[in-house]
């Protein structure tokens, strides 16, 4: 026993994560007993990945802000602006999905380069610009449509943001868990070699499988529970919803950058001593802009998801939402002072806060009280990172 | 006749500006930015040109502090009569009062607030909840009710679901009506209610028949959760008129939208400012005590109009919208007003 310890805190498990899994699980239990069974429910579940998609697409990119000690407080704003763009120019200006959503992106790569230039170049405090920004364009937001709501009725659209039709059904759902599972098996046997060709001591086997075969066993289930929704009046199950999918290939898109690409370590490199990252030659305007400029894209994205939830574009889009996504970004473990930070905990971040907020509802907790326990679940996270980084050790 | 309403206010108009001074409203908006005060300020403009009286506006921007400040600055800038929108009932009393000090009228606009001397103007906010219930009732006199509610901090909330209470009581008494969800929504935001909704759906496996939502933004968020789950068409209500809520109405995904003409408030309140300012007690103002405070104020209550399937014709009529806009992928052979 003691050995299987010794092997245990040697192997390089993230227990940071491993506590925040738990708690996400204890939460779902207490809830699914409160609720009597309906939180963990196919068709709750199914509610709970399709309601944190949005948010979660943004904590993804607030993830890499935040680590290169910078802040959004704009992004509800501007997702808000874009995603009224975007259904403005489909509803009252005829234009085709396709091409609304590239103006969409480039209104968002425009705004991006503005406050990326201000707080790269100018070198005004990205709290700032932003904090401008959040006023701003909630006002434009509310100009490109004169306060109107742009309703959406494209089908092909509606189903970008889950819905009736929103699911890619069963046998798709199967192939893509199939194909997660090989990938992980094959991660994890790529990284073994590479760490027997360099001479670094490996894991043993088994603790490399166990951490393989968990991951196998989430994607498992969760395949399984969306496949097991059935929306009563259809011919078939759901499958994985659109906007969940969308949000799983941002989130594996963005931890690619980070651990694979140059761009990746730079932020974190700037983030962990801005002065020094200078010094040894990486442009940082250069990478903070570019930062920004990938912020747009996924603010597009999420902006196109939301609205297509909705089936419509409304000025008050994404309201309060910047609150949201820093906080599951918090939640997540990404020290708000930069430097670290992680897009899985981004994730469960995200979902943690979710299944508060949905659980507290099929409860019928009155609105104040949701809002009460919210707000302390995130100082909780905050006061659990700090202790956390005391015990191994890690500078705050 | 015309002519000559238009050569008296001229006469008035040039009278004051040699010898009187011409009468100067001033109002504060707390949000100017939301679409419909736009709506209320054409009429408002309108009312007050053909009175010859003179308009001056500000716009707090959603700020509670800066309204006070706002309402300062229309004193200082000659206003005898203020119409304010108030953003907080009870923030807004210290500029209230300072205007009662300097004998200036205050006319509470849309939201009341309630202070001595105070006339109060706005739609009746219970009998809109009232219609949406009654519209909802009679669609679906029987079945379980889920009740959408607006922001909590916002008082017109809870006279909309005190008249969705009046209407719906029998029915619940009797057993017919049961209501199995029923949430606040913060900020009236859509994305929030089709959250809620989702919830509700769920807790209750879907048995839900009708849904008394307190306006069309939210309704709008309803009808997505319905609609992801295959139930769209069944009964939903709203209120406001949005243009998106109309379309929804002629689709047959939403029964009722209770309209406010906003235009109508906007003429009302200006008439009542130019009588107040002349020294006369309001046409067709009655006392009042319904308010948190029990306070008697004068008061206007405008009677708002439910707009279902079956009277689209006013909305199109009123240019409140186009048939474009309307009919919007309605089957034309189906609604009356789209052929």
């Amino acid at each position: 026993m003691n050995i299987d310890w010794q092997t245990l805190k040697r192997a390089q498990i993230d227990w940071r994560m491993v506590l925040m899994s738990t708690v996400l699980v204890v939460i779902a239990v207490v809830f699914n007993v409160l609720s009597e069974g309906i939180f963990l429910s196919p068709e709750n579940l199914y509610n709970i990945a399709q309601q944190t998609a949005v948010v979660g697409i943004l904590a993804t990119v607030m993830v890499l802000i935040i680590v290169a000690r910078h802040i959004d407080l704009s992004v509800g704003s501007v997702m808000g602006f874009v995603g009224v763009l975007i259904a403005f120019l489909i509803y009252s200006a005829n234009w085709s999905w396709q091409a609304a959503c590239l103006m969409g992106l480039a209104a968002a790569i425009a705004v991006s380069m503005y406050q990326g230039a201000l707080t790269a170049f100018v070198g005004v405090p990205s709290f700032v610009v932003t904090l401008g920004g959040l006023m701003s364009f909630r006002g434009a937001a509310y100009l490109v449509a004169d306060g109107k709501t742009q309703p959406l009725a494209d089908p092909f659209f509606l189903k970008l943001g889950g819905g009736y039709n929103g699911g890619i059904g069963t046998t798709a759902s199967w192939i893509l868990a199939a194909l997660l599972c090989c990938g992980l098996l094959l991660a994890m046997l790529n990284k073994r070699r590479a760490k027997k060709i360099y001479g670094v001591p490996t894991n043993p086997a088994w603790v490399d499988l166990v951490l393989v075969l968990i991951p196998v066993a989430i994607v498992l289930a969760f395949v399984a529970t969306m496949n097991a929704y059935h929306i009563p009046n259809k011919d078939a199950p759901q499958g994985v919803p659109i906007p969940v999918l969308i949000w799983g290939a941002v989130a594996l898109v963005i931890s690619f950058l980070v651990h694979r690409t140059r761009f990746g370590r730079y932020i974190f490199a700037i983030g962990g001593n801005p002065d020094a990252a200078a010094l040894v030659g990486i442009p940082v305007r250069r990478v903070t802009m570019l930062l920004f400029v990938l912020l747009s894209v996924l603010i597009t994205i999420a902006a196109i998801v939301a609205i297509s939830r909705l089936n419509a574009g409304t000025n008050s889009l994404g309201n309060n939402l910047e609150l949201l996504v820093i906080a599951a970004t918090v939640i997540g473990g990404t020290a708000l002072a930069g430097g670290s930070g992680t897009i899985i905990g981004s994730v469960l971040g995200a979902l943690i806060m979710q299944c508060i907020d949905s659980g507290m509802l099929l409860l019928d907790v009155s609105i104040g009280t949701r809002y009460i326990i919210i707000g302390q679940v995130l100082i909780a996270a905050v006061v659990f990172d700090v202790a956390y980084r005391k015990w191994t050790g890690d500078t705050l | 006749m015309k002519l000559k309403r238009h050569l008296s206010a001229l006469a008035i108009a040039m009278a004051a500006g040699s010898s009187f001074a011409q009468l100067v409203v001033g109002v504060s908006y707390d949000a100017f930015q939301e679409e419909r005060w736009k709506t209320d300020e054409a009429a408002i403009k309108a009312e007050l040109a053909k009175a010859g009286a003179k308009y001056i506006m500000s716009d707090a921007g959603a700020s509670t502090e800066k309204q006070l400040s706002d309402i300062d600055g229309l004193i200082a800038k000659g206003a005898k009569v203020l119409i304010i929108l108030g953003r907080d009932k009870d923030a807004i009393l210290p500029a209230v009062n300072k205007a009662a000090q300097q004998k200036i009228p205050v006319i509470a606009y849309d939201r009341l607030f309630e202070a001595p001397g105070v006339t109060y103007i706005t739609f009746d906010n219970k009998e809109v909840g009232r219609m949406t219930a009654r519209a909802i009732l009679a669609v679906k006199p029987k079945g379980n009710y889920a009740i959408i509610k607006g922001d909590p901090g916002d008082a017109n909330a809870n006279f909309l679901r005190e008249g969705q209470g009046e209407v719906l009581a029998d029915a619940i008494k009797k057993g017919d009506v049961k209501i199995v969800g029923e949430e606040f929504t913060a900020g009236w935001n859509p994305q929030n209610a089709q959250k809620n909704m989702e919830q509700i759906l769920t807790k209750t496996g879907n048995k839900v028949d009708a849904v008394v939502a307190q306006n069309d933004g939210m309704a709008g968020g309803v009808v997505a959760a319905l609609t992801a789950k295959g139930l769209q068409g069944i009964p939903v209500s709203g209120q406001d008129g949005d243009l998106a809520a109309l379309n929804r109405v002629a689709l047959g995904t939403q029964t009722v939208s209770v309209w406010k003409n906003s235009a109508d408030l906007g003429t009302a309140a200006a008439k009542a400012a130019v009588e107040l300012g002349a020294g006369k007690p309001v046409t067709g103002a009655a006392d009042w005590a319904g308010g948190e405070k029990k306070m008697t104020l004068k008061s206007i209550f405008l009677k708002p109009i439910p707009v279902t399937k079956d009277n689209l014709d006013v909305v199109l009529k009123s240019g409140h919208i186009s048939k474009e806009a309307l009919c919007k992928g309605v089957d034309a052979s189906k609604v009356a007003v789209c052929k």
